[in-house]
């Protein structure tokens, strides 16, 4: 037997049509997980033994399916690189705001 | 740039060894078809088998329907940006050098207020042409939505700096132009997704499971009836979700257009990884969160990598050069005559 879903869609038999959510104590294993290993896994990807932190993205990819796994494991992948510049970013402001200081002082010496 | 570039190549080996463990390296999409692709049935005479044919032509329509469109729409943007760079010489005229604070501050303001308002409508565009382009598999539409998002994006998002950086050419305008947009665009995106969310779908739930509650309180809580009951609150409750459409795409465009904030005007604001890192840390819990309690389940789909994003990845981190270099080239040396915030250091140091 065939339907047509689209054509019962639109003849309003069927409201709307789409895939349920399991149960919520398979939807919070997610979240729960990240939370436990989400640090460990962004530092993972710096340094290079991301394989031993993997729980949460083998959740989110079995629940989810591959497509958003591999989103979220390009964004943690992100996010954990994103430490190196913000060290270099941090000294270098860190910088600027010293040499901003040390300008103001002798400003106000020659004043 | 050098981290952009280490960033991609790195990927690149992890996307492989994720891959690997999931067993999905050598996944090909099997050119899954669109559920609303509108098709006549044909019957080939000589197989005298059924064979589907588009009943729009899909090519025509991208070249001569979508790439107007959106041209017609990135001119707006750069149109309005002009007009935002009069009303900011017409204030250096009347104040001088004296702008007060709340002057200075309000372009900047109304440069975040016109990117998402922007976006908001073209996103509605887009989807719109995509949709009418009539594409009969998954991965041809999401390229045409990709390319019509990103064309678009790489302009409204950027094109306030670059008009700072080459045209007016002030470093320090610059760098607060970038804070507050970056500031505000990150915070204000995560803040209106986590409202939306707690507002506008929770309450929805919440009012659902109350309704509920009493009918569930009457019956026997081992009886069959009751277990149904509770189906049917989970049912109504998946309902009144936010459907999941092509969520992913704008998960990507999201985090690809902070990708570029970051790259193409590192030596302008150096805190920008450092604030993104912190963000991007509350965006995947919010995400995390949303897609599992306040949004309708997604279809699971194969994939063996990032797709078309790496393409738009590589060419962030090449044009990341050439922008940097007229960055420092342009603007770093108006810094050197007014020498405030020490920011001729900053060159110094970075060339």
């Amino acid at each position: 037997m065939h339907f047509d879903i689209g054509y019962l869609v639109k003849s309003k038999v069927i409201l709307e049509h789409f895939p349920v959510h399991s149960h919520e104590a398979e939807r919070s294993k997610i979240i729960t997980s990240w939370n436990q290993y989400g640090t460990r896994l962004s530092l993972g990807f710096l340094t290079g033994k991301f394989a031993e932190n993997m729980q949460p993205l083998n959740f989110i990819k079995d629940y989810y399916g591959a497509k958003f796994g591999f989103y979220f494991a390009w964004l943690v992948h992100y996010t954990g690189m994103l430490l190196l510049p913000s060290i270099v970013g941090l000294a270098i402001f860190v910088i600027q705001i010293v040499k901003m200081v040390e300008k103001e002082d002798s400003l106000e010496n020659w004043a | 740039m050098l981290w952009t570039t280490y960033f991609v190549e790195s990927w690149k080996r992890k996307e492989n060894k994720i891959g690997d463990m999931w067993l999905m390296r050598d996944y090909e999409d099997p050119t899954t078809e669109r559920e609303d692709f509108r098709a006549a049935l044909n019957i080939d005479k000589e197989t005298l088998q059924t064979e589907k044919s588009s009943r729009v032509d899909t090519f025509n329509r991208q070249v001569y329907i979508g790439i107007p469109v959106s041209l017609f729409f990135i001119f707006a943007v750069i149109g309005t940006q002009i007009a935002m760079k009069m009303w900011q010489t017409s204030n250096t005229e009347e104040y001088g050098e004296k702008i007060p604070l709340e002057l200075k501050f309000a372009p900047s303001m109304v440069n975040v207020g016109l990117i998402f308002f922007y976006g908001f409508i073209y996103k509605i565009i887009a989807e719109k042409l995509v949709s009418a382009e009539n594409h009969r598999y998954q991965q041809t539409y999401e390229d045409s939505l990709i390319n019509k998002m990103y064309m678009f994006q790489f302009i409204n998002s950027y094109i306030s700096n670059y008009i700072i950086a080459y045209w007016v050419r002030d470093f320090a305008q610059l760098a607060l132009n970038l804070v507050v947009i970056l500031v505000f665009k990150q915070v204000g995106m995560n803040l209106l997704e986590w409202a939306q969310d707690k507002m506008m779908i929770g309450r929805k739930l919440n009012k659902i499971k109350a309704q509920f509650a009493g009918e569930l309180e009457k019956l026997d809580a081992n009886s069959k009836e009751h277990a149904h009951m509770k189906m049917h609150l989970h049912m109504e409750q998946q309902l009144v979700m936010a459907p999941a459409s092509e969520t992913l795409i704008y998960f990507y465009n999201e985090a690809i257009i902070q990708l570029g904030f970051i790259t193409f005007f590192a030596c302008v604001f150096p805190l920008a990884p450092l604030f993104s890192f912190l963000t991007n840390l509350l965006e995947i819990r919010i995400k995390l969160n949303r897609m599992s309690s306040y949004s309708r389940r997604f279809v699971a789909q194969g994939a063996s990598g990032i797709g078309s994003w790496m393409g738009v990845m590589e060419l962030i981190s090449l044009v990341a050069i050439p922008i940097n270099v007229a960055i420092l080239l342009f603007t770093g040396r108006g810094a050197d005559a007014s020498g405030d915030f020490g920011y001729s250091e900053t060159v110094n140091y970075l060339l």
